[in-house]
């Protein structure tokens, strides 16, 4: 009885033992979440209730004044709006396009690597860099773009000053720049597919579409759902082409969410109202990856 | 022996007195160096700036051999946020290298300490007023200027000839400066299709750069009437409301005639093109005197053609001045030295020694007078502006926030906006964001 009762007791001290261990070996990383993350968060949520100025300093209590501001603000709605249009581009455009591309390549064939590197050279490329030279590009007088336009008889496009053409313009840019990094990700979750699901389906007379509906797309919802998520928050999160390529103009039809906060926080200096922007950018996030997760939930395990 | 046993002594003694000074000097209280931190600008065409003020650093050190400077450089747009986060968290340098419209900003937040008691009446009256309106804070002054600017207006000769405008009937001088009315036929006719392509490959008015504050307002603000009018003054006097005065019906007609320039007469261009003027892709930019010497340097051909005449305003002639002044952070250890360091930045022979390097119109009268390239045309336009139009930029302690709203509606308004609509959202946003001033 006593033996059992040590022998018990030793267990429990090795568990706690391993459980600190474990704990110590997190320690270092999860100090720097907590503090370059969570509070960081924390933080921004407080400052939401003031009138902080970066240039004053002084976080004055204003109470829910920053939110009422920003729900009787257009170019809030104004904002979110642009930011659903550029998201729902992106993600569309990105996630076919890097679909393609993966299946081309997974097939193989003389110029694969070729391919492989001109995809993926725009990802490793500085993104700043990237939209320097597409500025250029889309120029209304210098640009190539227009070059090739003028070529084939077609008339000089505004692209940039144009507030039709400046969104998808923006988004174009973006979706070459990051193509590349899905590819990737479709060409390691089309690699995973084991062969015999293949073999079974063309033994069932299925023909290369009817393969590509039952077999791939199922077998990859995961690896697609990862993508669209990731793509839909980096879509939200961008910031560089648009500081570089438009600064939110023609009249708002690039200022997208996290700019019109960058510009609210860093060039109004009001960093308690954007503070509110950001918290209320972090709720709509976390409820569209909320719903995402959900819709696109794998049932298919194999 | 005795020789031996003399310098043995004399050794000995030697080595006690050389023990004896050592032990004097380390005793003696170590006379510590005063270090005084300063941020400037760097990089592009601040490459001369950075160099200039390394010099005014040496040879001030060498005046004042207690003090050592320890200078910091970063790119324009970092140095200005940079600055703007130290004042916030009170670790700003010791002297502080302060945009002109931000000095009542920094002053609001008390940052900044007054210098009043290191200049005289005299003193004072060998700067330009703009450049001691823009440092002087509820009636203290707060550090000199740099420099100063001005805007006028570059023209191409041969294109007015190739259009058959006669380039010498263009008035150069303040007196008969011909208005934005009187300009815009003129700039219709400059404009112009080269190669039948349909698209505009001169235009009458270039723009380098979207619209600002600095250079931007000037033309809204001179459809005031009269000096002090409230469009002329553009925000109320204490800073604090732009109601009444960035949408009074004057004001209106500005923003209008602004917007007709890019979308109804397409005069100028919306998509700025840089170099514009230099590579003759436009007949006239209203433009600083940094835009000549571009020319002149990296375009000699061009710089021959090239005529200066006074900014056009519509019915109140006005530019905007001002440049960086040099003032002292209230948190400073040393407030003498860094005093005195920025007095000594803003003096007679700094502000020459600018000149030289950077170019830009000084903003002391005694260095306008002794520089021999102001007292004739072209650059005569340029003093004569700064002495007699220009204004501080307008002056209120949310310049921020005013800045940001008032620029974002004018690159609304240049790409098509309502105008009403616009300057009423404008109005809206900026008094929302300047009333804490307000209440405070």
């Amino acid at each position: 009885m006593l033996s059992r009762i040590s022998k018990l007791a030793s267990e429990l001290w090795q568990d706690r033992l391993e459980n600190f261990y474990g704990w110590m070996f997190v320690l270092p990383a999860l100090i720097g979440v907590l503090i370059f993350r969570a509070w960081p968060m924390i933080r921004a949520f407080f400052l939401s209730f003031t009138s902080y100025s970066l240039i004053f300093g002084d976080a004055n209590f204003i109470g829910v004044a920053n939110y009422v501001e920003m729900f009787t603000s257009s170019r809030f709605y104004s904002s979110i709006l642009v930011t659903f249009q550029y998201t729902f581009m992106r993600v569309i455009a990105e996630v076919l396009l890097a679909l393609i591309i993966a299946l081309i390549l997974r097939k193989g064939g003389p110029f694969v690597k070729a391919v492989r590197i001109t995809v993926f050279l725009p990802v490793v490329t500085s993104l700043v860099a990237a939209a320097v030279v597409w500025k250029l590009m889309y120029h209304p007088i210098f640009g190539i773009v227009n070059g090739f336009l003028n070529a084939v008889g077609l008339p000089t496009q505004d692209f940039l000053a144009s507030v039709t053409q400046a969104l998808p313009s923006l988004t174009a840019t973006v979706v070459w720049k990051h193509v590349g990094f899905s590819v990737i990700i479709f060409l390691s979750g089309l690699n995973a597919i084991p062969r015999q699901f293949y073999e079974a389906a063309e033994v069932d007379g299925a023909n290369k579409v009817q393969q590509f509906f039952h077999v791939t797309l199922p077998l990859i919802k995961r690896t697609l759902m990862y993508v669209i998520v990731i793509t839909t928050i980096f879509s939200f999160k961008v910031l560089g082409p648009v500081y570089v390529m438009t600064q939110g103009g023609p009249r708002g039809a690039t200022r997208l969410l996290v700019y019109n906060i960058y510009e609210t926080g860093f060039q109004a200096m009001r960093l308690g109202y954007a503070s509110t922007l950001s918290v209320v950018m972090f709720l709509i996030l976390a409820v569209f990856t909320f719903f995402q997760i959900r819709l696109l939930r794998s049932e298919v395990e194999y | 022996m005795t020789k031996h046993k003399k310098s043995s002594r004399f050794i000995v003694s030697l080595l006690i007195f050389s023990l004896l000074l050592i032990g004097m000097a380390w005793s003696l209280p170590a006379q510590e160096k005063k270090v005084i931190t300063f941020w400037g600008q760097k990089g592009g065409a601040n490459q001369t700036r950075e160099a200039a003020q390394r010099k005014m650093f040496e040879k001030f050190e060498e005046e004042n051999p207690n003090v050592d400077v320890k200078p910091q450089f970063f790119p324009f747009n970092e140095l200005v946020k940079k600055t703007n986060l130290a004042i916030g968290s009170k670790s700003a340098p010791d002297v502080v290298y302060a945009d002109a419209p931000l000095i009542g900003s920094y002053v609001r937040a008390g940052a900044l300490m007054p210098l009043d008691e290191y200049y005289t009446e005299e003193e004072l009256n060998k700067f330009v007023s703009s450049s001691v309106d823009t440092a002087t804070v509820n009636d203290h002054f707060y550090g000199p200027p740099e420099s100063s600017s001005a805007l006028a207006l570059l023209y191409n000769k041969e294109m007015f000839r190739e259009v058959g405008i006669d380039p010498e009937e263009v008035p150069v001088k303040l007196e008969n400066a011909w208005t934005l009315f009187e300009w815009l036929p003129k700039w219709k006719k400059l404009t112009r299709d080269t190669n039948g392509d349909g698209q505009t490959d001169v235009f009458g008015l270039g723009r380098t750069f979207d619209p600002s504050t600095y250079s931007t307002l000037p033309l809204i603000r001179s459809f005031g009437t009269y000096k002090g009018s409230p469009t002329y003054q553009a925000v109320s006097p204490d800073g604090t409301s732009v109601d009444g005065y960035l949408n009074t019906e004057k004001a209106i007609e500005g923003f209008q005639f602004f917007q007709d320039l890019f979308q109804e007469w397409e005069v100028a261009n919306v998509t700025p093109i840089a170099e514009i003027l230099a590579t003759g892709r436009a007949a006239t930019v209203i433009s600083t005197e940094r835009t000549l010497l571009n020319i002149k340097d990296n375009y000699p051909e061009m710089a021959k053609k090239i005529g200066i005449a006074p900014i056009p305003y519509a019915y109140t002639p006005i530019t905007h001045a001002g440049s960086f002044h040099y003032t002292v952070s209230k948190y400073t250890k040393h407030p003498e030295a860094a005093a005195k360091l920025a007095k000594f930045m803003g003096n007679e022979w700094s502000a020459k020694l600018m000149w030289e390097r950077v170019g830009q119109v000084p903003a002391r009268k005694d260095t306008l007078e002794s520089i021999e390239a102001y007292q004739s045309y072209p650059r005569r336009v340029f003093m004569e502006t700064l002495r007699e139009w220009s204004v501080a930029r307008p002056q209120t302690p949310g310049y921020a926030e005013y800045k940001n709203y008032v620029q974002n509606a004018m690159k609304d308004i240049r790409d098509g906006a309502n105008v009403e609509n616009r300057v009423a959202q404008m109005v809206k946003n900026t008094d929302r964001a300047l009333k804490k001033y307000k209440e405070e």
